[in-house]
């Protein structure tokens, strides 16, 4: 009977160790760099060109060479574009490159830089892909969103008309032009 | 729980006025003795229990007129002391489903007919029956609400199992697998290494089990039953038990041999009418069959050029360039043959079990291995188990059960794959011979390449780039192999102290290392310059418990029992990856080694560590031995979870037949029961904080890989989030258990309805915001539905029996909220399967045709159906209803058992056939038609009445048109969004002949002492010998994402088998 208390008793000292001290932080991510600890904010620079690059020399331009007439589709896929069946499936990837994987990514690299010696020289190329970038997207399908993106507060940035979006790209532009006339601009080996 | 452990502590002191000791011995009718069995005066709380031998002793006070002996699965006797101090009895087995034994979710034998909440029961011997390799599929057809599909036929696939339909959007839809009262883990695991939509199928980690050495397994649908599993049960649990020796058993020896014979169960039908080519002229490097016709060419053989370039084949065969096709040699059925065999298995099993007088025993050695029905792929599985149970004493037991296994096979490519089997085989054109499929080109100046693959669209092997694989280069040159080794083992420690009282202290572990190997050689499809990708898994689950249990059968005697478990369980699962892989090699070489690779090299690891741990407790009443209440409650926390979660249950049976004079001729059982209870999903580990990441970027098949630039990082486009709350379940069911004219008909009939709150998923964001996703308790869903089981039996005398058995349910699954998100898509291609808001779970949406507000469709100019530009719905492949029905008889020594399956309305994506009509391969595209008017055809050409040409007259509403290749290789098949894939979906009900056996068994007392054998079975059995449905090439149940949230797709995916299943066991 009295080890039985004691058994008794020892499963209510284990039980009311608390749950949660036993399971505490063992969900710290072991597997990827978190961003509160993120530094080299340059490291995003590739990224940002690789997006850009995937837009400008990617599908929609060989889209655009089919419907220009310089190219052709001849089976499969493109065979259905070539003859103008374009499903939204189609360009949507481009959208992520432009927003996620370009605007960003350029805003967080100028953030995570600005303290840099080279801070106005990365400034500078960021914005520039910056505006490369949205100008390639407002070309291609008119309105599209970017005076409220990249903003954690807004889920759904709205529309902004094509020539507002263009009149703001030209601002971003003088300020690239700015930031990299006042830096001492060399190489960079992030940059491809 | 407090409150509960100061009652159960005031139960200890107790008093004891002892008068009279009574002693005596538990037998069973064999006259083996009966450890456990509970001995207790009769209307009081004294009693006690009996040891290892059987003995009992117990001080009565000399009022007590009776003593009653109780054991789950034995009728309960009561005997008289009439002044007796040694009473010996012996129980008899309840045969009858009245007392039908279920194991709980702690492990536990319960009696069935005192729970509120449904389970249902797959016995040991239709596992066997069932003539699968692995336990998993055997359970198809057997329980209502269980929904068992395996995702193809290879050796050794993955199998998706379903429990009252999808309970969660984002996460894994399979239940919780308790073995001996330890998770067991089932793991599917798809790794870096191969994808779901395009990759080789992976392995359901529970099919390690040996269904050799299952006792049973219980199927908890309800929340209420699994609600002790918290966090981790909101799928359901299956309670497997194993075999165990019996104390003072001799030893039984048995060996069994089964062998399996596979074929394929459904093939796609294919077109050997037209040659390769396009317009209807022949060329060699077409991707498509719409060239000429076959039989109208000159016959003979081909006129080739043989001045210049050729092929050397591995046989010496040369191929040199055709000037002018005369051949009419068709090759469907020999390129088909090439690549499918009849697949086989052959299983061999040893076991021995037995007991002394304070040990049991039970070993097994298990070998099975198969050869599938697609060359070169194959599975083998070695087994070892070793169940001990050692009595100390009359108060302590230990019960170890240690298990090893291995299991290795190889697989082979498939779904959206260039690389892949069907996706080569089936677009081969009829007139091209996939042999020789390796070789060496000669340019035209004869310079050699050697190692180099032919294929259909490269028949000269002149490009190191085949396109898509000859299929024989993906079953001969590729490999795809697993080799796992696991070992699993449990120990419990039983203690009781006093007879109301049972404390168990419970660990096991169960882990397993997978190593995966993917290897293409150099000038494979989608790998030019080779690949190979190794991929190591380490898995570890440790689970700990501590469980006391205290039993007061009489605590108001004659009118409440209770029995009351406490519980406290740690539960660690880590499970660490390593990944790496090279896709340049520098020797054309077999050798599956990365010094043969260039850099760069993709290199990852991966860990993924997960810890919960849980107080846990049950109270459960029987009040006048007619009404049964359990309370449960799990107070939980978790590492994935900020803070700690409760999850109550309740369920009530009542017995109503108990009461006076309702117990007639025709209702001789039954039970009205209850249930509620709140089960939960654990959210992914890792998503409290958004991360950085490598990455790679692709518009359309031009994929950039950010390591192949010198390496750099972007902020997750996963947003990362804080406050992770666990997925809740609440589940509601009332149901029925009847039982009429003396048990013959039983009647089982429930009906449930739960909701999913805080669906944990990854809501899609716009682009624009700046994420693409982020994890969040978004989703909202509800399950309702009815379940029925029923048995009849029609006769049932000492020669002859026969029952008829089935089973119902009619799932409704709806998703209810998405956080405002339009959608969110589970697979990933042309048509993907989705939760979208007002339709169920899986919903297929894709490329549509467009169509008026009335329904009809816009046609164009020529009569023929446009592309909406706007995806939408197209299909649902959920079932109205599913059952199983089916008859098992026995004639003496004859037993004989049939089971049909049946889904129907659901919907089916049969994308090979639709993207095949493109290629012009499938027999669809295989017709010709003599046209009795003018038609158009889809560029508005007119073929006038009278011609002859190929294709099909179809009619979208706007009168006959020309269905051709202009048709469908632009709108009317084809791959990508941009033709109207609504027009690949198609009714996927289907009803199958799942499984016919036909045993018999040799002994008897003669047979003994002349063989010296205790008895020798022997079967037969087909499994899923007859399908019908009407999708055309192929198993509706397969899935192209293998063991998934989605479904309803299938795109080149491996094909499904049927067998003949050849068993004998002899048992010494």
């Amino acid at each position: 009977m009295k080890n039985l208390k004691y058994l008794l008793l020892s499963l209510l000292i284990l039980t009311s160790y608390g749950c949660e001290s036993l399971v505490e932080g063992i969900n710290e991510n072991p597997n990827e760099i978190s961003s509160d600890n993120f530094e080299a904010g340059v490291l995003l620079l590739k990224g940002i060109e690789l997006a850009n690059v995937g837009n400008t020399l990617g599908h929609l331009t060989r889209i655009g060479g089919m419907w220009s007439g310089q190219t052709k589709g001849v089976a499969l896929l493109y065979k259905s574009i070539y003859e103008y069946n374009l499903s939204a499936e189609e360009t949507s990837t481009v959208w992520e490159h432009a927003y996620q994987g370009v605007v960003k990514q350029a805003r967080l690299l100028r953030e995570h830089t600005k303290d840099s010696p080279k801070a106005a020289q990365y400034s500078g190329i960021a914005k520039v892909l910056e505006a490369n970038t949205m100008g390639t997207l407002a070309s291609l399908f008119g309105n599209v969103p970017y005076s409220e993106i990249s903003n954690d507060a807004i889920a759904d940035p709205k529309f902004d008309s094509q020539k507002e979006v263009f009149a703001q790209l030209q601002t971003l532009l003088d300020g690239a032009i700015a930031d990299l006339a006042g830096a001492t601009n060399s190489a960079l080996p992030e940059d491809l | 729980m407090k409150k509960l452990l100061l009652l159960l502590l005031s139960f200890l002191i107790l008093e004891a006025h002892a008068q009279i000791q009574i002693q005596g011995k538990v037998t069973d009718e064999q006259s083996s003795p009966l450890p456990g069995v509970s001995v207790v005066v009769k209307g009081t709380t004294t009693g006690t229990t009996t040891d290892a031998s059987g003995n009992y002793s117990l001080t009565v006070p000399e009022a007590a007129a009776q003593i009653t002996y109780s054991f789950i699965g034995y009728a309960t006797a009561t005997e008289d002391i009439k002044g007796r101090t040694t009473i010996n009895i012996s129980l008899t087995q309840e045969s009858n489903q009245l007392q039908e034994v279920v194991v709980n979710a702690l492990g536990f034998k319960t009696q069935k007919d005192r729970s509120g909440s449904t389970s249902s029961s797959v016995s040991a011997s239709a596992i066997k029956t069932s003539g699968e390799a692995g336990i998993l599929n055997s359970l198809a057809g057997k329980a209502s609400g269980v929904r068992i599909a395996r995702s193809n036929g290879d050796p050794g696939a993955g199998t998706n199992i379903q429990i009252r339909g999808a309970n969660t959007i984002g996460g894994s839809t399979q239940p919780l697998v308790i073995v001996d009262g330890v998770p067991l883990s089932n793991d599917n695991l798809y790794g870096s290494g191969s994808s779901r939509s395009g990759g080789v199928s992976q392995q359901s980690r529970l099919n390690d089990l040996n269904p050799e050495d299952v006792e049973s397994v219980q199927v908890l649908k309800g929340a209420s039953a699994a609600a002790l599993w918290g966090s981790r049960a909101a799928n359901g649990v299956l309670v497997i038990t194993t075999k165990q020796g019996k104390l003072n058993q001799r030893v039984k020896i048995s060996y069994s041999a089964t062998y399996s014979l596979d074929e394929i169960n459904r093939r796609h039908p294919m077109q050997s009418t037209w040659g390769q080519g396009t317009g209807g002229k022949y060329s060699p490097t077409s991707a498509n069959s719409w060239g000429d016709k076959i039989s109208a060419r000159a016959g003979g053989a081909d006129a080739v050029n043989t001045t210049g370039e050729y092929f050397l084949g591995q046989d010496g065969e040369k191929i040199y360039p055709i000037t002018t096709k005369n051949a009419q040699d068709v090759y469907v059925e020999d390129n088909f043959n090439q690549v499918f065999q009849k697949g086989s298995y052959l299983d061999h099993n040893l076991t021995i079990s037995g007991g002394g007088g304070k040990t049991t025993n039970y070993f097994s050695l298990g070998y099975l291995g198969q050869d599938g029905i697609v060359k070169n792929s194959d599975y083998q599985r070695f087994t070892m188990r070793f169940n001990n149970q050692t009595f100390f004493n009359n108060y302590i037991n230990l019960t170890t059960k240690a298990n090893y296994i291995y299991t290795g096979a190889n697989r082979i490519q498939q779904n959206s794959n260039t690389a892949g089997l069907y996706l080569g085989l089936l677009r081969t054109p009829p007139d091209f011979n996939s042999v020789p499929y390796k070789g060496t080109y000669f340019d035209r100046n004869g310079v050699p390449f050697t190692n180099r693959q032919r294929s259909y669209r490269r028949y000269l092997g002149n490009n190191v780039n085949p396109t898509y694989n000859n299929p024989l280069w993906t079953t001969n040159e590729q490999k795809g192999t697993t080799t796992v080794n696991r070992f699993n083992a449990n120990s419990n420690l039983n203690i009781n102290p006093v007879s109301w009282l049972q404390l168990d202290l419970r660990g096991g572990i169960d882990s397993y290392v997978d190593k995966r190997v993917y290897f293409s050689p150099i000038g494979s499809a989608s790998f030019t310059n080779g690949r190979l990708d190794n991929e190591d898994f380490t898995n570890t689950e440790i689970n700990v418990d501590a469980i006391a249990r205290a039993d007061f059968p009489n605590l108001i005697p004659d009118k409440i029992g209770l029995n009351a478990t406490l519980g406290y369980n740690i539960n660690d699962r880590n499970r660490k990856s390593l990944y790496a892989a090279t896709q340049n090699f520098l020797v054309n070489s077999q050798l599956q080694t990365f010094t043969n690779g260039v850099a760069p090299f993709e290199v990852s690891n991966n860990t993924n560590h997960v810890r919960s741990n849980r107080l846990y407790g049950i109270l459960s009443f029987d009040i006048f031995k007619q009404v049964f209440l359990n309370l449960s409650g799990t107070q939980e926390a978790a590492s994935t979870i900020k803070g700690t979660y409760f999850y109550p249950s309740m369920d009530v049976a009542w017995q109503f037949t108990d009461l006076p004079n309702l117990k007639n001729d025709v209702l001789s059982f039954g039970k009205l029961r209850f249930a509620f209870g709140q089960v939960g999903v654990q959210p992914t580990a890792y998503k409290f904080g958004t991360t950085y990441e490598t990455f790679s970027y692709s518009t359309y098949d031009d994929g950039l890989d950010v390591n192949e630039f010198g390496g750099g990082f972007r902020l997750n486009d996963d947003q990362g989030n804080p406050n992770l709350k666990p997925e809740i379940k609440t589940e509601f069911e009332v149901g029925a258990d009847l039982r009429f004219f003396r048990d013959r008909f039983t009647l089982g009939a429930t009906y449930y309805k739960n909701e999913i709150r805080d669906i944990l998923l990854a809501v899609n964001l716009s682009p624009s915001s700046g994420y693409l996703s982020r994890y969040a308790n978004a989703g909202r869903m509800e399950n309702r539905g009815l379940e029925l089981d029923y048995s009849l039996a029609v006769v049932k005398n000492d020669n002859f029996t026969l029952d008829f058995y089935g089973n119902f349910n009619n799932n409704r699954n709806k998703v209810l909220d998405l956080a405002g998100v339009d959608r969110v898509a589970l697979t990933d291609q042309s048509i993907t399967s989705n939760a979208i808001v007002g339709k169920p779970l899986g919903i297929l949406f894709g490329s549509r045709a467009a169509r008026n507000d009335d329904g009809s469709l816009v046609l164009d100019a020529n009569g023929f159906p446009k592309l909406d530009p706007q995806q939408g719905v197209i299909g649902n492949p959920n079932p109205d209803w599913r059952g199983g029905m089916g008859l098992r008889g026995t004639f003496k020594k004859l037993s004989l058992n049939v089971l049909f399956e049946t889904y129907q309305g659901g919907d089916f994506a049969e994308r090979t056939r639709f993207v095949l009509n493109s290629f012009g391969t499938y027999d669809d595209t295989e017709s010709e038609v003599t046209l009795t008017k003018d038609l158009k055809n889809a560029a508005g050409k007119v073929f006038p009445a009278g011609t002859t040409v190929r294709g099909n007259i179809g009619n979208y509403g706007g009168g006959d048109v020309l269905l051709d290749e202009q048709w469908y290789t632009t709108l009317g098949g084809g791959l990508g969004g941009s033709a109207i894939n609504e027009f690949a979906i198609n009714d996927g009900s289907w009803t199958r002949l799942r499984e016919v056996s036909l045993g018999y068994s040799i002994g008897g007392e003669k047979f003994r002492k002349v063989t010296k054998l205790g008895s020798i079975d022997l079967s037969i059995a087909g499994r899923n010998l007859v399908l019908w449905t009407k999708v055309k090439g192929i198993d509706p149940e397969v899935n192209q994402s293998g063991v998934d949230n989605g479904f309803g797709i299938e795109y080149f995916t491996n094909p499904s088998t049927r067998s003949y299943v050849f068993s004998v066991k002899i048992n010494y």
